[in-house]
């Protein structure tokens, strides 16, 4: 039982850790690929050494040192509490919009079996049937910080981008859910680890089960429309660019968080790249193998064309599967930041449209397809 | 009893609703320069608007009838300030056609260059600006990038990116620099590569076109009644471009081609303009081959301040450079309206000489006071989304519209 408490401590620091580093260094690295896309110089001034000017005598690393003076900018400015609207909800919002995401880092499985000082354990913080569900379910509540931030500010612009985040949201969490349920219909279950494991399994006589011969049965490789679908639908709900009509700059000024400021705002901007990272994690979980390495098994690797096996200790196939997760969800996290920067945004009822009209009705055809496929099978 | 279960049961369209009243201004993000639109909207769409201009307001024509008229061409570069040579090389023609002189060959030839130049500029900087507020930044800073390098090439012949106050009456301040034709020409080419990208880009995106395709619809005879010109009104099928149609300068002797759009909307605006950009460079080549050698000021003492020398060492030259100082370039009195093709339409001066050396009265016609005033038409019935591009493809220059 206390070792079951210590394990369970231990993966909740390590998986949060990860991802509030992993969130915060996003938010540089948004900036820095902008910049490089841009032709800019980008986020250059916070350094180590005190030197603004002289450039060799800066210790920059690579610009990484924005993440903590944002950080303490953030926190020490004026903690703004608006004089009319409803103070208590504004000041609750930015919570309700960034903690509940959080909670779906229990459900993710970053690694397979580990042995540590005598004790095994599965690198997945909680296992529930219901699984990917609890995902949607909180994923649906920061739509109330988002709403309320928008209708407690009283400011008319603030209260649009409320009603339309709400709209654009309650809508993708539809889609969202429909698009991925060809991935269940395969793998037969919600629960994330056991899609995980279905992804990379051993036939029953021991030998890899591979596609051709050679593809790992990724998400990716059996459902490349729900893919598709997926990625667009996530970051609708994410609420990046091009859907990022909530806070669209140009039409309303900020947007939900036109009123906010200090840390509060920082609340918002954080969620969204928190958000980023558990949507890669989501992503990688489903369609990548989540933290399996190609032809890597619980033995040792076993290459396809009868290229032979490697047997492994495994304990290090295990930290090598929590690794591999790690970098996939960084590789995700990184090919969403491109889009933001070469796609211009969609007008609000656009948004609706696509998500009504076109990834709605794409989603349930694919689910049909696959529901035939599965049953010639 | 059945009452109060039919009031119980009233449905949502029963409820007393009214209209949103919202202020598009003076300080948001999307009305460059400033320029309030007040709107009552229902959820996003648009019931009414009404513009509200004069936030720059700064006594142009006024402060005009106080200064002599070389006095009066730094207040032009602050008219439309993405293409301010424009506006200088547009007054000096309007006090030139009043005196009856014509600038040297020379001086015609740099001002269609450099007037093409600031063209490229201001289409470039309308364009990027409808890029950005549809959130694609990328493309925006490209356009920029582009600008920057013509501002560049500006600078060296003028010394000033923007204040550029580089006319003269009957004349220039300064001829070009030296490697100015070699230097222009690399220039283009690498303005040529941004455009390419940015082409590439946008021109063909469908989140694109889905925002500007059918949005702020403006017909040809409205642009007629309205008395639009300029890009937009050529985006709606108005065939009429001054350089063409009423040559001033050397245009009829450059060929170039006017670019007609059919719809009158957004996108086609937008297209104007790119390849009004492509047509300008096409100018600009031609221009640079049919370059001049000879004066760049009329030789006309009453006129031109003699060379610094002369002032120094002749009397009469200082005497000269006395009364011009003193007294201003005495125009004849008389009424002249001259009008030009600037970045944005027809930029009439309609000017009034007593015979001193102030005008008498000073009257801007500025291209975008008619775009904008046709803007609430444009926008009525849309969404607050469209506001922002139809707002950009008209392309309010608060300088210009409020003088």
């Amino acid at each position: 039982m206390v070792e079951l408490i210590i394990w369970t401590i231990v993966k909740i620091l390590f998986i949060l850790g990860f991802t509030m580093t992993l969130a915060g260094v996003l938010t540089v690295v948004d900036r820095r690929e902008s910049s490089m896309i841009q032709d800019r110089i980008g986020p250059n001034r916070a350094n180590l050494s005190g030197d603004v000017w002289d450039l060799s005598k800066r210790w920059r690393f690579l610009g990484l040192l924005h993440l903590l003076a944002d950080g303490i900018k953030m926190i020490f400015k004026e903690d703004y509490s608006i004089k009319s609207g409803n103070r208590w909800i504004h000041t609750f919002a930015p919570v309700l919009a960034f903690f509940p995401g959080l909670v779906i880092l229990s459900i993710i499985p970053f690694g397979g079996n580990v042995t540590l000082f005598e004790s095994s354990t599965n690198l997945q913080i909680a296992s529930f049937n219901s699984g990917i569900l609890l995902a949607f379910a909180f994923s649906s509540i920061a739509v109330y910080g988002i709403t309320l931030a928008g209708w407690s500010s009283n400011n008319k612009f603030s209260l649009l981008g409320g009603v339309r985040a709400t709209s654009q949201m309650i809508s993708y969490e539809v889609v969202l859910g429909l698009t991925l349920m060809g991935i269940f219909m395969i793998y037969g279950t919600l629960e994330l680890n056991a899609i995980v494991q279905g992804q990379q399994a051993l036939k029953a006589d021991g030998t890899p089960d591979l596609i051709f011969g050679f593809l790992p049965k990724w998400g990716i490789f059996l459902q490349p429309l729900a893919m598709l679908l997926y990625v667009a639908a996530a970051t609708a709900e994410t609420k990046r660019a091009p859907f990022d009509v909530p806070e669209a700059e140009s039409e309303l000024v900020s947007g939900f968080f036109t009123e906010y400021g200090s840390m509060k705002m920082g609340m918002f901007l954080f969620a969204e790249y928190a958000e980023v990272v558990i949507f890669s994690m989501i992503f990688t979980t489903l369609f990548l193998g989540g933290y399996h390495v190609p032809y890597l098994y619980d033995s040792g690797f076993i290459f396809p064309f009868n290229w032979g096996t490697v047997s492994m200790n495994p304990t290090l196939i295990g930290f090598i599967q929590m690794f591999m997760f790690l970098l996939k969800t960084l590789i995700v996290a990184w090919g969403h930041l491109v889009i933001r920067w070469t796609l211009p945004r969609f007008r609000y009822d656009q948004i609706l449209k696509l998500g009504w009209k076109m990834i709605l009705p794409l989603a349930l055809a694919n689910i049909v397809v696959t529901a035939i496929i599965l049953s010639i099978i | 009893m059945s009452d109060e279960n039919s009031r119980t049961l009233m449905d949502a369209g029963d409820l007393e609703s009214s209209s949103m009243h919202i202020n598009l201004g003076p300080s948001h993000p999307a009305m460059h320069g400033v320029v309030r639109i007040t709107l009552d909207v229902d959820g996003e769409k648009v019931l009414s608007s009404e513009l509200e201009i004069g936030y720059l307001h700064r006594g142009f024509e006024k402060s005009a009838e106080n200064k002599r008229y070389t006095q009066i061409f730094p207040y032009t570069d602050r008219l439309n300030y993405v293409s301010p040579l424009l506006n200088n090389f547009g007054f000096a023609l309007a006090v030139e056609k009043l005196l009856g002189i014509e600038a040297p060959r020379r001086t015609q030839f740099i001002r269609v260059i450099l007037g093409e130049i600031s063209r490229i500029t201001d289409h470039l900087t309308c364009n990027g600006a409808v890029m950005m507020e549809l959130g694609g930044f990328t493309p925006f800073l490209y356009a920029i990038k582009a600008r920057e390098r013509l501002y560049k090439i500006i600078e060296k012949v003028t010394g000033a990116r923007l204040t550029v106050n580089y006319s003269r009456v009957g004349g220039l301040r300064g001829d070009l620099p030296e490697n100015f034709r070699e230097e222009l020409l690399a220039i283009l080419k690498e303005v040529e590569e941004d455009l390419k990208d940015i082409d590439t880009l946008v021109t063909r995106n469908r989140i694109f076109m889905d925002r500007l395709v059918g949005i702020g619809v403006i017909t040809k005879a409205d642009c007629i009644k309205w008395g639009i010109t300029g890009p937009v009104a050529r985006a709606s099928g108005f065939d009429y471009d001054i350089r063409r149609d009423h040559p001033y300068f050397v245009y009829d002797e450059l060929d170039f081609d006017v670019p007609i759009g059919v719809n009158g909307d957004n996108y086609d605006r937008f297209l104007v303009r790119a390849e009004e950009i492509n047509q300008s460079i096409k100018i600009i080549k031609q221009a640079l081959d049919l370059l001049p050698n000879g004066p760049i000021q009329v030789s006309d003492p009453r006129i031109v301040m003699p060379d610094k020398t002369k002032i120094y060492n002749t009397i009469e030259s200082m005497t000269a450079n006395f009364k011009l100082t003193i007294d201003g370039i005495k125009v004849p009195a008389g009424e002249i309206y001259s009008f030009t093709e600037a970045g944005n339409g027809e930029l009439g001066f309609y000017i009034v000489s007593d015979g001193t050396g102030y005008p008498y009265r000073v009257r801007v016609r500025p291209p975008c006071f008619f775009n904008t005033q046709a803007l609430p038409n444009m926008i009525n019935g849309g969404t607050i989304g469209d506001i922002v591009p139809t707002f950009g493809s008209i392309n309010m220059i608060a300088g210009e519209l409020d003088r």
